[in-house]
This record gives structure tokens, sequence and C-alpha cells, in this order.
């Protein structure tokens, strides 16, 4: 498997347009749902996978076989919707706070039995900025430094924003929990009527 | 695990394998794109078609100048041998005077039969009168000695037709006697060479080397970059002096319009601030986590600057980010050789003279550079990548010659030039770069 990317890699470096197709093919999907993660739209989403692939094929030879080549791939799409966001967006900052003026999330248990579809749209209803400092730091693994100087914020601003994006998704995982419990009250009810 | 974290982990694991299907579309325009993108570059043998028509176009001036010089030059130097040697020439001007035919009585040489040769004047013309076109002095009007002319001589005669004719086996020349050519002779001679000279000088080629300063920046058209970008570019990039020069050669045939061809070479150079927490400055290939790959990027309206070594000098990774130690500048430079088709136009031909100037480069690319400007400390990065190799590119200038002596001349020659087709391979930007300046040199005339 590996040669067979290695292969696509150097024909794409030859733009090969049989290589170009294997390579979206390949990785497409994976990276259509960075993309969706990043954004409140499918459209904004299909925008930044399109632009994102240019990238990789015209940068295709800065690749040196050197670590991961879907993690190069995957930052490039990150790189390019950071982009997007800050022109589009202009990053105002919601808040500076200090660390101590973060607001908690509450412990509560959850269990696994949430779809990925429905956490992408608990994520999808978040404002850009917080989207964005979530995405950042609890899936891609960025550092507060990291995220304010790819977004031109404080890391206070970042670590605020983490602390209300989680919050918020608390909130919303437990609205979704309540409207499943409601929903199989109601089952048992109709079920109880029968 | 912390109860702090769930949320994180909730995410993190739940959309690990997330892998929603992308509309078909979206690889429609990514394949069209790339498609548009390769017939561009496709482009370039035209552009090298016409460097190359230009080129032949120069050569078969150049050439056909040399054969017409050279031919009427040949002429001269064949018939000028014979032309010193005339003995004896029939009418060699053939006037169209008609002589009456004297009567018997008066002319009437005994034992003479032949009534044509009697009618004959043999003269032995004074070649002076070859190039003066005038009759032949030994030729006596009919009237000294008939009494009459019938008829006017012939309008002065152009010397090119007497040169050329003057070939022995013309027919109209007799056998020449090669070993004693008269004073007359001599002076024919001279009088050739003199014009062969002048011939020669209507076709004035001239040498010379120019050099001087020029501020170089760039104008650029959006490609898939966003609009909100222009003024980013604006802001932070900026032009730079650099400078140009080279050896000219022009083709003057004593008219006002005059060619120009030569070799140049050009440097091109902006500048932009190494600042690194802007991440629209920090491309592709930025790396956070030591396990992924190690290049960092960064790029400026032409394209990606990539480093010679894996980061920066003195840009050093921490667990915490990049620390940067100061800012400074990223100078880009590219270095072009040029080939000109410059048409010079005489607009005052007095001592000092002014031309307009207008023409037609070919750029081609040697190379690019980046430097690292620290205060007074210069080190090279890298490159920018994403360049075309051959370019074209216009120029409009005005040229103030004056002489120092018969065969130098000094020259200053403000200009501007501007770049037609895009230097970039870049996705995202099409960059023009043009320039001022001023060109300052010496022109020899041979």
């Amino acid at each position: 498997m590996l040669n067979s990317v290695e292969d696509i890699i150097r024909g794409c470096r030859q733009k090969d347009p049989g290589a170009q197709r294997s390579l979206y093919e390949m990785f497409s999907s994976r990276m259509y749902g960075v993309c969706l993660r990043y954004c409140g739209s499918r459209d904004d989403a299909q925008d930044i996978l399109h632009e994102g692939f240019l990238k990789i094929f015209e940068k295709i030879r800065q690749f040196e076989f050197r670590g991961s080549f879907e993690g190069w791939i995957r930052r490039i799409m990150v790189n390019t919707a950071l982009e997007r966001y800050r022109n589009q967006n202009k990053f105002v900052s919601i808040r500076d706070d200090s660390i101590e003026d973060y607001e908690k999330p509450e412990d509560f248990d959850i269990s696994e039995d949430i779809t990925a579809k429905e956490l992408m749209e608990m994520i999808e209803d978040l404002s850009p900025q917080y989207r964005m400092v979530f995405n950042m730091y609890a899936i891609e693994g960025y550092s507060h430094k990291e995220i304010a100087e790819l977004l031109g914020i404080t890391e206070g601003t970042s670590k605020s924003n983490l602390s209300r994006a989680r919050v918020i998704l608390q909130e919303k995982i437990k609205e979704f929990y309540k409207q499943i419990d409601k929903i199989g009250i109601k089952y048992e009810k109709v079920g109880s009527n029968r | 695990m912390r109860k702090l974290d769930q949320i994180d982990d909730l995410f993190r694991s739940g959309l690990e394998d997330y892998e929603p299907i992308p509309p078909v579309d979206v690889w429609d325009r990514i394949e069209k794109d790339l498609t548009a993108k390769s017939n561009s570059r496709r482009a370039l043998p035209i552009f090298l078609k016409i460097a190359a028509g230009i080129s032949l176009l120069i050569g078969l001036s150049w050439a056909g100048l040399k054969l017409f010089i050279s031919d009427d030059r040949s002429d001269i130097i064949i018939t000028q041998t014979p032309a010193i040697n005339i003995v004896e020439p029939e009418i060699a001007l053939q006037p169209q005077a008609k002589f009456e035919k004297p009567s018997s009585q008066d002319h009437e040489v005994p034992g003479s039969t032949d009534v044509s040769h009697k009618n004959n004047i043999s003269v032995e013309p004074n070649t002076e009168d070859l190039i003066t076109g005038m009759a032949p002095s030994g030729i006596v009007p009919a009237e000294k000695e008939t009494g009459s002319i019938v008829s006017d001589f012939i309008p002065p005669v152009d010397y090119r037709y007497e040169i050329l004719n003057l070939s022995p086996g013309a027919g109209n020349l007799p056998s020449a006697d090669l070993q004693q050519p008269s004073k007359n002779d001599m002076i024919i001679q001279q009088n050739l060479l003199a014009m062969a000279d002048e011939d020669e000088k209507k076709t004035d080629w001239i040498i010379g080397g120019k050099l001087g300063p020029q501020y170089t920046y760039r104008n650029f058209d959006l490609l898939q970059a966003e609009s909100s970008r222009i003024p980013e570019y604006m802001e932070k990039e900026s032009g730079l002096l650099a400078y140009t020069g080279g050896v000219n050669v022009e083709a003057d045939r004593g008219g006002r319009l005059t060619v120009q061809s030569g070799l140049f070479y050009s440097k091109i150079a902006m500048t932009r601030p190494y600042v690194s927490n802007e991440s629209d400055y920090f491309d592709i290939g930025e790396t956070y986590n030591s396990n992924s790959t190690d290049q960092l990027n960064k790029s400026n309206t032409i394209g990606t600057i990539v480093f010679e070594n894996d980061l920066p000098q003195n840009l050093v990774r921490t667990d915490e980010g990049y620390v940067e130690p100061g800012p400074y500048e990223l100078e880009t430079q590219l270095g072009y050789v040029e080939i000109p088709f410059v048409v010079k136009y005489k607009i005052i031909d007095r001592k000092l003279g002014v031309n307009i100037n207008g023409g037609i480069w070919a750029d081609i690319l040697m190379g690019t550079k980046v430097y690292k400007m620290d205060g007074n400390q210069i080190y090279v990065e890298g490159i920018n990548e994403d360049m075309r190799t051959l370019t074209v590119s216009s120029s409009l200038s005005f040229g103030f010659t004056y002489p120092i002596s018969n065969k130098l001349s000094l020259n200053c020659e403000p200009f501007f030039r501007y770049y037609l087709s895009q230097v970039n391979t870049n996705i995202e930007t099409a960059v023009y770069p043009y320039s001022l300046g001023i060109l300052t040199g010496v022109n020899y005339y041979f």
C-alpha cells in the first residue's frame, strides 16, 4: 500500500492526471470531513476541498517522503481553511480573559451512542471563532500559542474561546440526550398503548 | 481521564473516521482548473517560437545588410582594375550623337573602302570623363569638324553604370594593357574607392555598453487568492532598487530608424517582512508536531519561498511553537538574461540627439535567490519557487546621445519596462514585474 501511495505521489509530481485522480479518490472523503469541521456550510467546505487539492497538486514536489503524507495533506487543508476564515471573518476576538475566568464545563457522563454526523452538526452550530479554536486544539492538537499565532489572537483569547466552545458543546450534548430520552419515553408510551 | 477533556475525547474519537463523500462536481472543478493550468503551461513554447522568430529576424536582417554591402563592394573591386587600363576604346560612352556623313572630298582616306569605318571617330577618351559623366574630351562635335550636329549628347552618365560595364569582355571595352596605368587611371581608382567607402558609410554599425539602476516591483492579478488579500500584499511587500546592463548592437542606415539588439542581464527584486505570527504567511508545510514534516515555508505574491535548510536561520522550534529572534526582511531576487529587439526613432537629429525607443524583450530566468536581511547581515535562505523560465517584456525609453569623438558617443536612457507575460506559475496570483530606471553608457561607431 505504501508503494502504491508513493507511486501516486510520484505520478502527481509528473502532473499525471490519472495519479491526481487516484490521490483525490484516496483522500477526498477524509479531507472533506476535515473541511466540514472547520466550515459553517457545505458550500464553504467544498470550496476549501477544491482549493486545498489544487494546492496539494501544485506543491506536491515539496513533500520529501518524511513523515506522514496524510498529515501533510491534512495540514494543507487546515491552513487553507484558516486562511479563508481569516479573510472572511477577520477573527474579531470575543474575549481576552485570563485563565481564571474560564467557565469550566461540569462533569457528566457521556455514552458513546452519538453518531459522527450528529457531532458534526453540533460543531457546525458553533460560532466560527469557537469552532476554529476547538477544532485546532481538541482535534488537531495545536497548542494555544500556535493557535494564537495562526489566528492572530492572544493565547488568553484562544483559551477563553476553547472553554466557551466546550461549554456550548456540553450543553448541546445534554440537550441531545434529553431529546433521546423524550423519544425513548414516547416509544415506551406508544408501546404501552398497544 | 479528566472529565474536562471528555468533550474533546468524544469529538476526537467520534470524528476520527468521519469520511463523508464529497459531491462529484468538486473533482470536476479541480480537473477543469488543472487542465486550464496545464494548457497555460503548454503556451510556453509559443513564447519560445516568438523569441526564436525575433532572433531569426534579427539574424536575417543583419545577414541581409552585410550581403547587400558586400555585393556593391565586390562589383567595384572587380571592375576597377581593368578600368585603369583603357587604351583605345571605341566610343565607350555610346553617345547618341550622330555625325553627318562627311563628304568624301573632305575626309576620304586614300585606300579605304569601308564607309562605316570612315564614319567612326577614333578617339582616346579622357578617363576622367567617365567620372564626371561628360562626353569624352576626344570627341569633337561634328560642327567643328563637319560644321553641324544632328542631335545632342546623352545626359550625364551614372558612374555606377560605367563601373559595372568596364569589365573585360563587356563588349564595349577594348583589350586592356595591364602594364602601365596612367595618372588619370590612378585618379579613377581613388575616386572609386572613395565612392565605395561612401557606400559603406550608409550603414553604421554601433556596439555599446549600458549599465544602470532600476527600481523594480510587480503588478499582480488574483487567480484563486481572495481579493481581500490585496491590501495585505500591497502593505507588506515593497519594491527594491536593483540593476540592469548589457551590450547593445545597432545597425544605423542613416535614416531616422535604427534597430537594436544585444544581450542584457537584469535583476528584479522585492521584499517582504518575515513575521512569524501571521498565519497567512505560514504557508503549506508548516509543522506543529515533530512527527510530521519539518519543512517550513513562507510565501510572497510570487509564490512559495523554499528554504535551503529545514528551518530558516535563527528560527528555533520549541514546545511552545516557533521562536522568532527578531523582525527582518526576506528579499527575493530574480535574475534574467534578456535579448531585446528595439526600434529607435530619432526625433532630434543634432549634436545632442534624442531618440524614442520601443521594443520587445525575450527574458530567460537564470535563477532566484531569497536573502534574509537582518540589519547589516545578509544570509542566503533559499529560492522562490513557482517561476516561469521564459517570459516576454516590453520597453519604452528616451535615448539621449552626445558625441565625444568621431567614433564614440555618450548615452543616457531613462526607461520603463513591463512584463507582458506572468513570471510565476503560482495558482493564486499572476505576477507581472515592472521597472523604472536609467541606463548610461558608451557607443562605438565602426
